[in-house]
């Protein structure tokens, strides 16, 4: 399947998807609860976990889903960049604490949203010939392994300390079972939506 | 290592996930239906055409253009 760049409406959309992404991420987990639930209550070594199996799974399900819905070349990045905009400025505006960990709303965060944006526009573009629901499995992983790594290596050093090597088979397992996961979960979702979609074009 | 647990932050993720869980399934079933009852409806009209009857629309439409050529 051809894919132009993606400009106009289509654009508009996408941002639009990632900034309410951003809200709802921002609403849903609030701060405090994604280590607690992490390490006290699943006991996965860190740091982050919470970035394998939250962050970046939600993250992942947000640009695949404007990126099935609004198939364009440039839609991933989009959503991401309006997603990473969209949570600093919410956290800016309301004061809203954040895990300081995770370095959310900073330069950092930014770089980090923007390489997995990145990285859903590659393996979308190299995929595109083959079927949407391989192309969700296959972007997922690879993008949820990208942030992390990222984390890893930029982030957590500076805000937490290096994770441990002992510690890394389980969490980049976790990494890949999270983003599998959510790309099956975006795929299952934008079904229904794209063929509702089909039926106004009929119509 | 990861700073002390917050149980009470927690409890309200949990709180705030089942509560948008539920506005997106009320979300899903009213699409659902607003979905089965148009494709009932097109199914209708199809089904009466078949038969050569003509629905409701199709001879207020014949109406005015024979009104019209009149």
């Amino acid at each position: 399947m051809k894919r132009g760049a993606i400009h106009g409406g289509a654009a508009g959309a996408c941002a639009a998807i990632g900034a309410a992404g951003a809200l709802v991420f921002l609403f849903a987990f609030p701060k405090g609860s994604i280590t607690t639930l992490m390490h006290d209550v699943l006991n996965l070594p860190g740091p982050g976990a919470g970035i394998a199996l939250i962050f970046g799974p939600f993250l992942i399900l947000v640009v695949l889903l404007s990126s099935i819905l609004f198939p364009g070349i440039g839609a991933a990045v989009i959503t991401t960049l309006a997603f990473g905009v969209a949570y600093g400025l919410t956290v800016w505006m309301f004061e809203m604490p954040t895990n300081p960990k995770g370095a959310f709303g900073s330069a950092l965060f930014m770089i980090a949203v923007a390489l997995l944006g990145v990285t859903a526009e590659v393996v979308n573009f190299l995929g595109r010939g083959i079927k949407d629901v391989w192309r969700c499995v296959l972007a997922g992983p690879v993008a949820n392994v990208v942030l992390c790594a990222f984390y890893w290596v930029a982030i957590f050093p500076r805000t937490a300390r290096w994770v441990e090597l002992g510690d890394l088979p389980v969490l980049f397992g976790v990494c890949l079972v999270g983003g599998v996961v959510s790309g099956c979960v975006a795929f299952g979702l934008t079904r229904p939506l794209c063929r509702a979609r089909t039926i106004e074009q009929k119509e | 290592m990861c700073g002390p647990a917050d149980f009470a932050a927690l409890d309200l993720c949990l709180v705030r996930l089942t509560a948008l869980s539920t506005v997106g399934l009320a979300t899903y079933s009213v699409c659902k239906t607003a979905a089965l009852h148009r494709r009932l409806r097109s199914g209708r009209k199809g089904k009466m055409e078949k038969a050569g009857l003509k629905s409701p629309e199709t001879s207020l439409v014949e109406t005015r253009h024979g009104c019209a050529d009149a």
